[in-house]
């Protein structure tokens, strides 16, 4: 369980995130979203440890501050938006980045063939595409976070934006992992962008605002016509496909509509 | 295949993709590389001895040639071990700064930390007349040295601080804000130069021509008690390295304590350039072209690669010094410029193969 309270912090003057209150569940997609430099980056910065902030974050069970960054590293892992590398690695030695030594090996390799890029072993990382380069940066940090450590409780998964560059198929295939990884009773946090495909994956959706929380609850409740109009500032219409899954449409789409 | 997991060896056939069996091979290689080099950079000169047959003759007992043993013992043998740690420093603080700048372009030479130590260097031959004498005793044949190093740790700082921001490094920020400081410094020097005496003068000359040539035993133990340490350092800072590959955030959400690991790896870098420029003036690419052959042949992966640097570093300083030794004999070719002509080209290579990463 992450549990965070009045999560506030500032750069400089500005102040970035307000008295934030923010739950994730093991076992659940908790997602994050909300208009450009509405703190989304930041809040995930915060609940990972990377800055400091005011305000109280416990992860399982412990103050985030009192725990040192290599047994935080056991705990939990960060998906970034997309990872160029300087260096000519090849994809096992990406993986192996994340791990401890050379032998867990094993480890690499079935985290390799769990985003489906099995044989991919000596490929040079920096020749693959962009959707593949992303799915070894998610066999990296789950390779990280699948080995054994001394640490107990849930292992966490955070998401930082982590389909903003990939096509739609791509898009599917690394929310599916992540979905994946909380149904085995692991923690997703995820920063997103497209909201549909957030209202597709998440039990839960925490809607920014200038710093705020607008709204945070089971996507049907977060994504109304009426919180997200005001998030964004521009009418948008919620509908819902059969199962009652949300999806979101601009109200005036052009071409006469 | 299956004998040989057993048995624990991890062939590339059971382990596709890892290539740490290669890198560990190749250091070997370059260990016995290195032994040939050195037996040929010792029995090579201006003077026909044989270092083998005077070693081999010393071995039975045999009274040497007085001019032999002086020849070997006072000039070949500092030189050599000077060249070894000349050119495992450059290479070593070559691939840090690749490391830490997360770019494989940076070497101390392009980059300004070279020129920042040569100020250093100049600055505390000009300069140090002018320390009380208490003071300028203590401090001897360190005084350049430990000033180079200021030097050198002075301008990686200012380096690092101007091209990386919130964790990102800039390429062309590293490699322009790299020009104005070697530019700014290489002004300071000329003014140093200007307010020089003749026997400063004198002292600058030889210093500058970035040669071995003067290498003796005090300076050798002085360029051996900065250096070591230095080097020894870096090796506890590769899985680091390796770490700050994925940027400072990713470095740090995998467990690395980045701020200790930028920190350690600056004060190498500045201990390891300063002194190999405090003894041998400016030697240029070593630091750049080292670190690229070995990611070609062994991949990236610093825990192989720094090692492997300083004993390629090492070979590669001593065949340019062996070359500069011999192309004019009797006369001497400033290594520096042998290095300039083989690394220079070099360089130029990996700048277009590196085209479509810096067009950003």
């Amino acid at each position: 369980m992450i549990k965070a309270r009045d999560i506030t912090v500032h750069f400089g003057k500005r102040q970035i995130l307000k008295e934030i209150d923010f739950i994730a569940k093991p076992g659940q997609v908790s997602s994050v979203v909300g208009p450009n430099g509405s703190g989304k980056t930041t809040l995930l910065r915060a609940l990972t440890g990377e800055i400091a902030c005011d305000g109280e974050i416990i992860l399982n069970g412990r103050d985030l501050r009192q725990i040192p960054h290599w047994q935080l590293a056991g705990m939990r892992a960060v998906l970034p938006q997309s990872t160029a590398l300087a260096f000519p690695f090849n994809v096992i030695e990406v993986i192996h980045l994340g791990l401890p030594d050379r032998r867990s090996y094993p480890l690499a390799l079935e985290a390799l063939s769990r985003v489906g890029l099995a044989g991919y072993e000596q490929r040079p990382y920096q020749e693959l595409s962009g959707g593949e380069k992303q799915r070894v940066q998610l066999a990296r940090v789950l390779a990280q976070i699948t080995g054994p450590t001394d640490q107990a409780g849930p292992r966490w998964l955070f998401l930082d934006e982590p389909v903003s560059a990939l096509d739609i198929g791509h898009q599917l295939q690394i929310m599916r992992l992540a979905r994946e990884f909380a149904d085995a009773g692991g923690g997703v946090v995820a920063i997103m962008h497209d909201l549909n495909l957030t209202a597709m994956f998440s039990d839960q959706i925490t809607l920014l605002k200038d710093g705020a929380v607008l709204g945070t609850g089971r996507p049907e409740d977060t994504l109304t016509d009426s919180l997200l109009s005001r998030a964004y500032d521009c009418p948008l219409r919620v509908g819902f496909t059969p199962p009652q899954v949300p999806f979101v449409l601009p109200q005036s789409a052009g071409k006469g509509l | 295949m299956v004998a040989m997991s057993e048995i624990g060896v991890n062939s590339p056939m059971d382990r596709p993709g890892d290539r740490s069996t290669r890198a560990r091979l190749l250091g070997v290689c370059l260990a016995v590389l290195l032994a040939l080099v050195v037996v040929f950079s010792l029995t090579t000169g201006a003077s026909g001895i044989n270092a083998v047959e005077v070693i081999a003759g010393w071995l039975r007992g045999e009274q040497m040639a007085s001019r032999d043993v002086i020849i070997l013992w006072q000039i070949r043998l500092p030189r050599t071990l000077t060249g070894i740690a000349v050119g495992a420093s450059l290479a070593v603080s070559g691939a840090l700064m690749q490391g830490l700048f997360r770019n494989p372009l940076a070497d101390p030479g392009i980059i300004g930390v070279s020129a920042g130590a040569g100020l250093g260097a100049i600055g505390a031959i000009v300069l140090g007349g002018m320390l009380p004498v208490a003071l300028r005793d203590a401090a001897s044949i360190y005084l350049v040295p430990i000033a180079a190093f200021f030097g050198a740790w002075l301008s990686m700082l200012l380096l690092y601080r101007i091209a990386t921001r919130q964790g990102r490094t800039s390429v062309a920020m590293m490699l322009l804000a790299g020009i104005a400081l070697a530019a700014l410094a290489g002004a300071f020097s000329g003014m140093m130069i200007f307010i020089a005496d003749d026997a400063q003068l004198r002292d600058l000359t030889f210093w500058g021509l970035g040669s071995l040539g003067g290498a003796t035993w005090p300076k050798v133990a002085t360029a051996y008690v900065i250096m070591t340490p230095a080097l020894i350092c870096a090796l506890f800072l590769t899985r680091g390295l390796n770490g700050l590959a994925l940027g400072e955030a990713g470095a740090f959400h995998i467990g690395i304590p980045v701020q200790r690991v930028k920190i350690l790896a600056i004060l190498c870098v500045g201990a390891a350039t300063g002194a190999a420029v405090a003894v041998s003036g400016g030697i240029g690419f070593v630091g750049i072209v080292v670190p690229h052959l070995l990611r070609l042949m062994s991949g990236p992966d610093h825990r192989f690669l720094i090692p492997n640097a300083a004993l390629l570093g090492a070979s590669l300083l001593l065949i340019a010094d062996v070359i500069a030794r011999v192309i004019m004999a009797p006369a001497e070719l400033p290594i520096g410029i042998i290095t300039a002509v083989l690394g220079g080209p070099f360089f130029l290579w990996i700048l277009l193969r590196q085209r479509g990463v810096l067009d950003m």
